[in-house]
């Protein structure tokens, strides 16, 4: 039998090593993309929402979120305080108690961000009423719906949304946003990157806080 | 015998190394993501003033 030369063993180990140590890692676009679109779901008080959804506010609320298996970070943001929750358990609660005079009057979204087990991140977007009185109808992203007080609006940056109301308002933003087209008692909105505030009144005074997500980047994972 | 022994220690080879490079890989992603929610994570106090913005501008008008 014919031994094996040494320095072909060698060649035969290091060849492939070299191979692989000089792979460029594959990077998911999304982690460095501005606004990508918020897909976790949560169960608030019994009712499941997917993504986005505006929440009558109350004084204590238990919030649910099912994260896969493996999840590495769980975590938690609103205009007061930031929660986060390493290696986090499938179907995690947390009763939340909004703090009066701050989280829960005006706009007061809560961020929710997960980081799965492959490092990609997923996103998830809660708005809470705030005593605001004003019906609207809305159309976002080809679903029509009826909300009271207040909204929140997810779609890709650069499309065109709709909000109508049923009296005459008076229509503001930010000058960071798109400004408002009005068409008799609708008006539509192009939506930005990221978020932007949108606020209707009518002439007894009533408001409408709408709030609107654009994202750049689908979440397919 | 011994070629095919030698191939079979570079598959093995060339698994740890992936899996290990795949390992460094979701480190490096969750570590990013992290990062950037230092960020993110002020979004919601930003919105509120961008809110509190638009609320003067709509009193200014109304008076």
């Amino acid at each position: 039998m014919r031994l094996p030369n040494i320095n072909n063993m060698v060649l035969w180990v290091l060849f492939p090593l070299m191979l692989t140590s000089c792979e460029t890692p594959s990077v998911n676009p999304a982690v460095n993309t501005k606004g990508l679109e918020a897909t976790v779901s949560f169960l608030v008080d019994g009712h499941s929402y997917n993504g986005t959804a505006t929440i009558e506010r109350k004084s204590n609320q238990k919030i649910q979120v099912s994260y896969p298996e493996g999840t590495k970070w769980g975590l938690f943001a609103t205009c007061h305080r930031v929660v986060k929750y390493k290696n986090p358990s499938s179907n995690s609660s947390w009763y939340y108690v909004p703090e009066m005079w701050l989280e829960n009057v005006d706009s007061c979204i809560m961020l929710h961000k997960q980081i799965d087990k492959n490092g990609n991140p997923h996103y998830g977007i809660l708005d809470f009423t705030a005593g605001e009185k004003l019906p609207a109808d809305l159309a976002c992203n080809g679903v029509r719906s009826t909300k009271v007080g207040a909204s929140i609006c997810q779609a890709m940056a650069g499309t065109y949304q709709k909000i109508s109301f049923k009296v005459p308002v008076k229509a503001y933003t930010d000058e960071k946003c798109e400004p408002p087209v009005k068409d008799s008692f609708f008006y539509t909105f192009k939506m930005t990157v990221g978020f932007c505030g949108y606020l209707f009144i009518d002439s007894q005074g009533e408001k409408h806080r709408l709030t609107t997500y654009g994202y750049e980047t689908l979440d397919l994972e | 015998m011994i070629e095919l022994a030698g191939k079979l220690a570079l598959i093995v080879v060339d698994l740890f190394v992936k899996n290990a490079q795949e390992k460094e890989e979701i480190a490096r992603k969750v570590m990013a993501g992290l990062a950037k929610w230092d960020r993110e994570a002020i979004q919601s106090a930003e919105l509120r003033d961008m809110f509190q913005r638009i609320e003067q501008k709509a009193k200014a008008d109304r008076k």
